[in-house]
């Protein structure tokens, strides 16, 4: 404290101040992180509700010119991508088919030296929509609720997984896992929707209705984005993200190519000679080449991440397994 | 009332460092909801009105001065 030479009382030194306004600041920052974050995370968490039976697709029609052989009780997704799928369980290092799902991976690099870019393809076919679900933190939804994406990969029982959206830290938005909502606010994103008939769409912010999109029958609801393909096929003349993220980074990625026909893309990314990563449009054209109708962008970075048969498949940027939210992961239906 | 006159600019200071490393924050992870929700609303908004007060507050000083 510095005493004025007029007398009238105490005047702080300046630096004393500007150190009492960062503190004030620091205390600003630490009551919002507890109303924005704290408070929430100390809500009990949505009561668990059975899961809504998600129903295979049904036999179809049966035509009276060409009758179908009489034991063949096969459903629509199962005859349509019959040459996909196996009698009996088949693994290997980069596939695996069985009766009811397909999943074969491939490993794509392009470029050379600084400018490479490794990336990962899970080509799926499925026999019913329950083969594709996703696994949250800990198998519970709640704020802020993380666990190591390999023990998810496990406890989950994936045959191929990837990184999610990171719900849990998402203080807004409109959230559906395996058909529990978690949120049912306003996303300030792209949210990309999977329809218990195994449709996948995209919707704009604004440009939808939550309560019509559950009774439609939406059974995950992603938040994060952007969607990555126009109605078209086509990308984006330009993506709206922010600065960091439109740097060539780490990608995790969902595309889409008709009910019960998937893909996942993981980009390895900030890795010097081996990878750098992509930027949005880069990730755009892998999609549009694979022949993709959409696809929508994951949380990469970090947390870009592809395991199968409980492995990794692809190179996570930091060198470890980043403690993830949740998982979009396939796997067989337990009977 | 004149020791709230004295904090006023301290607050507005205050006020816009938290939202500068929010807008930063904001930048690098835009799904974490740093600017978005009630608690940012209520924050802009405080900020805001710190602001309004501190400067009609020097403005009048300043009338009275000349």
């Amino acid at each position: 404290m510095k005493k004025t030479g007029d007398g009238n009382g105490f005047r702080p030194h300046p630096a004393l101040l500007a150190l009492l306004d960062l503190l004030l600041a620091l205390l600003i920052l630490l009551v919002y992180a507890f109303f924005q974050y704290g408070l929430p995370a100390l809500r009990p968490a949505p009561p668990v509700q059975p899961s809504p039976t998600v129903s295979a697709p049904t036999q179809a029609p049966v035509s009276q010119e060409t009758p179908p052989p009489e034991e063949d009780n096969r459903n629509p997704w199962q005859i349509r991508f019959a040459e996909h799928f196996t009698e009996e369980t088949v693994r290997t290092d980069h596939s695996y088919t069985s009766p009811n799902v397909s999943v074969t991976l491939e490993t794509v690099t392009v470029g050379e030296g600084r400018n490479q870019i490794v990336y990962h393809v899970a080509d799926i076919y499925v026999a019913s929509p329950e083969n594709f679900c996703t696994y949250t933190a800990n198998n519970e939804l709640r704020y802020y609720s993380v666990q190591d994406a390999m023990e998810m990969d496990r406890d989950s029982g994936a045959i191929v997984s990837i990184s999610g959206d990171q719900y849990s830290y998402q203080g807004n938005g409109f959230l559906v896992r395996n058909g529990q909502v978690y949120k049912k606010g306003y996303a300030y994103c792209d949210i990309c929707v999977l329809f218990d008939d195994g449709r996948i769409e995209m919707y704009r912010p604004d440009s939808y209705n939550v309560d019509e999109l559950l009774e439609q029958g939406a059974v995950q609801v992603w938040n994060f984005g952007p969607s990555l393909l126009d109605e078209n096929g086509q990308p984006y003349e330009s993506y709206s993200v922010s600065t960091a993220v439109s740097f060539p980074n780490p990608r995790s990625a969902l595309g889409y190519y008709e009910p019960g026909h998937y893909c996942f893309v993981v980009v390895d990314g900030r890795q010097e000679e081996y990878s750098k990563g992509m930027t949005i449009p880069e990730l755009a054209q892998v999609f549009q080449d694979l022949g993709c109708v959409s696809a929508y962008n994951l949380d990469g970075g970090g947390s870009a991440l592809m395991l199968f048969n409980h492995e990794r498949y692809s190179r996570q940027s930091n060198g470890a397994d980043r403690e993830l939210g949740d998982i979009l992961l396939i796997k067989e239906i337990e009977e | 009332m004149r020791h709230f006159k004295a904090l006023l600019p301290h607050l507005s200071i205050a006020l816009s460092l938290a939202l500068l490393v929010l807008g930063i924050l904001n930048e690098f992870n835009p799904r974490a909801g740093f600017l978005q929700g009630k608690p940012a609303l209520v924050l802009i908004c405080l900020c805001c009105l710190c602001s309004v007060a501190a400067g009609a507050a020097l403005a009048a000083a300043n009338r009275r001065g000349k």
